[in-house]
């Protein structure tokens, strides 16, 4: 029995107190390891130029560099970690968006990991070639956005302009075929990155633009838990019930530029403006505004899901996903003390109540460690400031940054995206503001999503399968109830364009999704860590962030999870553990 | 009458034998069988039916009672088998066993006697 469990109830409480502060204290706390550019970067004149570090909403030069002014007071902040040398930081612009919560790394919390005792690796530099892979995967999913997911590799309809398999080859390691990228960190079969799938035994699955676990790799592009509904009587409607309402797995999405829609910050002068923090720039409003589609619909390709991202709220897609798994109803994990009893049923704790809360509350302890890492220790730069950068340097002020790693600027990605954007080699936003006004390394979106998904994992027993098949009939016999019970385990995707009838617009409608010979069936565990990927590879798509910002956020979400769990565990009088398999592989209990 | 029947520490080594062969082998496949959560929501913790519970619980019971017969059908032949006592209280938790495997091993012999 643990100490404070043997003493009265009022001592007991702060003795618990004390042993989960001894427990976090006991954790090492680590170095945080900037990758070193923010000191070594210098312009013409040999000043510190900081052009590989984050400066959206400073005032910036023509060329869309910072002024350095500016910038040191922001460092001048941090060493502070005074509020009123955060509120004496000078913007681009008074009338102009302001920087978002840099002090949120600063603050204290009373349960799971203090906010900087977690930490990410070194950022890729810019004069390193991963960098540069990541890069050339952005401008390439720029290109491929609006290609639907089930079209990859096929060079048809949406993907005619074979720009899926032109992606894969260019990711793809040298000295293969049309391969660019000599350190693109992305999944790859050997040393290929492929778009479609190649039967056989086992079949060999597409790697474009996906995640890092083996979930990722299996299966539809997209989650089960971002298009299945749960809603009687057709749980495949794609409405999720949520108490007595429903939430609608179609979105309000944005069109395409085919159709309407548009790329944004694609004019030199309005992305220079926008780093500035502007609205308006030479007198002209330099922001557009989102196009929206009149018809609803499921995540079809990187531009929805990009949009998805823009407008969610943060935790959103693992909220829903949480209550998609309690009305499948999925199992919990067998360490859940309310499993095996012959007595009891879990509610506030162990039961769904207890599930909802926690797999949100995570959520603003993930936001403060990623919000120290983005602000306090890395200040990476946005995409879409690296963007400028190139552009400038191709076509501005030519040869400005030789420091640059030379694979991206050789990369036949850039002429590609010159000839479809006006000649700029800016890379094109979903959002019409761009990203947003914080630095890039690690990402919210991804670190929520591996805080949150950790928690999912943990709670429910990763090793259920999306398969109507082992759903066994129930005792006593109920073929309504069995029905409903095998569909909300049938994987769907969402239609192509006339599928399943003539003139069925694209991501109106599910269809059964039809696996390839011999592909394995879909797990939670593995659609979980899909949704992962999906949240954060889908910010990647919009442009605001970078692959590493994802893989390594990830990590960093299910590590604040991790010890969140730890110190919950000794608060419960039920003896209970919780398992799960982290996003490398490895097997943890709790 | 069928209490004077004298029991032997051989028939029970049968009986006991005849108990794992057939009711444990039973009790083995039923694990196989698997029932859906058809319950679980915002509010209520997932579980099969009420029904299913009832017979999940019961193959433990099953089991736990098999087991105790059969280890105390060897216990009580190896009592025979250094003769000693065993005094018909001893005998009542087996009893149906015995009677089981009898009457089986009854059907067997007619079977056999009218082919």
């Amino acid at each position: 029995m643990p100490t404070h469990r043997r003493q009265p109830r009022r001592i007991a409480a702060r003795l618990l107190r004390d042993e989960a502060a001894e427990l976090a204290f006991l954790r090492p706390h680590p170095d945080h390891q900037s990758n070193g550019e923010e000191l070594e970067h210098r312009d013409p004149k040999g000043r510190l130029s900081f052009i590989a570090n984050y400066s959206k909403g400073l005032p910036h030069n023509n060329l869309g560099e910072v002024n350095q002014l500016a910038y040191r007071q922001l460092l001048t902040a941090f060493q502070s970690e005074s509020p009123d040398r955060f509120e004496r930081i000078t913007l681009g612009t008074p009338s102009g968006v302001d920087l978002t919560n840099p002090q949120a790394g600063l603050a204290f919390d009373l349960e799971g990991s203090d906010a900087q005792a977690v930490t990410i690796p070194a950022a890729p530099r810019i004069d390193e070639a991963e960098n540069s892979a990541e890069m050339g995967e952005l401008y390439w999913m720029a290109l491929a956005r609006d290609v639907n997911f089930r079209e990859y590799g096929t060079g048809a309809n949406t993907d005619a302009a074979g720009r899926t398999q032109a992606a894969a080859a260019s990711l793809s390691e040298p000295p293969l075929a049309n391969a660019e990228f000599s350190a693109f960190r992305g999944p790859k079969v050997g040393n290929a990155v492929t778009a479609a799938v190649t039967p056989g035994n086992p079949p060999i699955q597409p790697t474009l633009f996906r995640g890092f676990t083996a979930g990722d790799l299996v299966g539809p592009y997209i989650s089960q838990f971002l298009v299945k509904g749960t809603a009687p009587p057709i749980p495949d409607a794609g409405f999720i019930q949520y108490g007595t309402l429903q939430i609608n797995q179609r979105q309000r999405t944005v069109m395409a530029p085919a159709g309407g829609g548009a790329d944004f910050l694609t004019n030199f002068l309005r992305w220079r403006g926008v780093q500035d923090g502007r609205h308006v720039f030479g007198g002209n409003d330099i922001l557009g505004s989102d196009i929206f589609d009149p018809q609803r619909r499921f995540i079809r390709n990187l531009r929805d899901l990009a949009n998805y991202v823009h407008f969610d709220a943060l935790y959103e897609a693992h909220l829903n996903a949480c209550l998609l798994l309690l009305a499948m109803p999925a199992r919990f994990d067998p360490g859940n003390p309310y499993v095996d009893s012959r007595t009891q049923d879990g509610f506030g704790t162990f039961g769904p109540p207890h599930i909802l809360t926690l797999v949100t509350e995570v959520a603003t302890r993930a936001l403060k460690a990623v919000w120290f890492q983005k602000w306090g220790v890395h200040r990476r730069l946005r995409p879409e400031e690296f963007g400028g950068r190139i552009h400038v340097h191709r076509n501005v002020a030519a040869g400005r940054y030789p420091m640059i790693d030379g694979e991206i600027l050789a990369s036949g990605v850039i002429p590609l995206i010159e000839a479809a954007f006006g000649g700029a080699a800016l890379l094109p936003q979903v959002f019409p503001e761009g990203a947003p006004t914080h630095p890039a390394y690690g990402a919210g979106h991804a670190t929520v999503a591996g805080a949150c998904v950790t928690i999912l994992k943990a709670w429910f027993d990763e090793s259920e399968v999306f398969d109507p098949n082992v759903v066994a009939p129930p005792s006593p016999p109920n073929p309504a109830l069995l029905a409903r019970l095998r569909e909300n385990r049938r994987p769907k995707v969402p239609n192509l364009d006339g599928e399943p009838a003539a003139g069925t617009p694209s991501g109106t409608v599910l269809i059964d999704y039809v696996p390839p010979a011999n592909e394995t069936s879909l797990t939670v565990g593995g659609e979980l860590n899909k949704l992962a990927a999906n949240i954060a590879l889908g910010r990647n798509a919009a442009g605001v962030h970078w692959r590493s910002d994802y893989t390594e956020s990830l990590r960093l979400g299910e590590e604040i999870a991790v010890r969140l769990l730890q110190e919950q565990k000794q608060t419960y009088s039920e003896d209970q553990y919780l398992s799960f398999t982290t996003f490398d592989g490895r097997a943890i209990a709790i | 009458m069928e209490e004077d029947r004298r029991i032997l520490a051989q028939e029970l080594r049968q009986v006991a034998e005849y108990v794992e062969s057939t009711g444990l082998d039973a009790l083995a496949s039923y694990s196989d069988i698997s029932f859906p959560l058809v319950r679980g929501d915002l509010k209520t913790f997932p579980r099969p039916s009420a029904e299913a519970r009832a017979a999940e619980r019961g193959f433990d019971v099953l089991r736990q009672d098999t087991d105790a017969a059969v280890t105390a059908l060897y216990a009580l032949s190896a009592a025979l088998d250094h003769e000693l006592d065993v005094p018909q209280a001893l005998l009542v938790p087996v009893m149906p066993y015995i009677e089981a495997f009898r009457a089986e091993s009854e059907v067997d012999t007619e079977g056999q006697s009218a082919s």
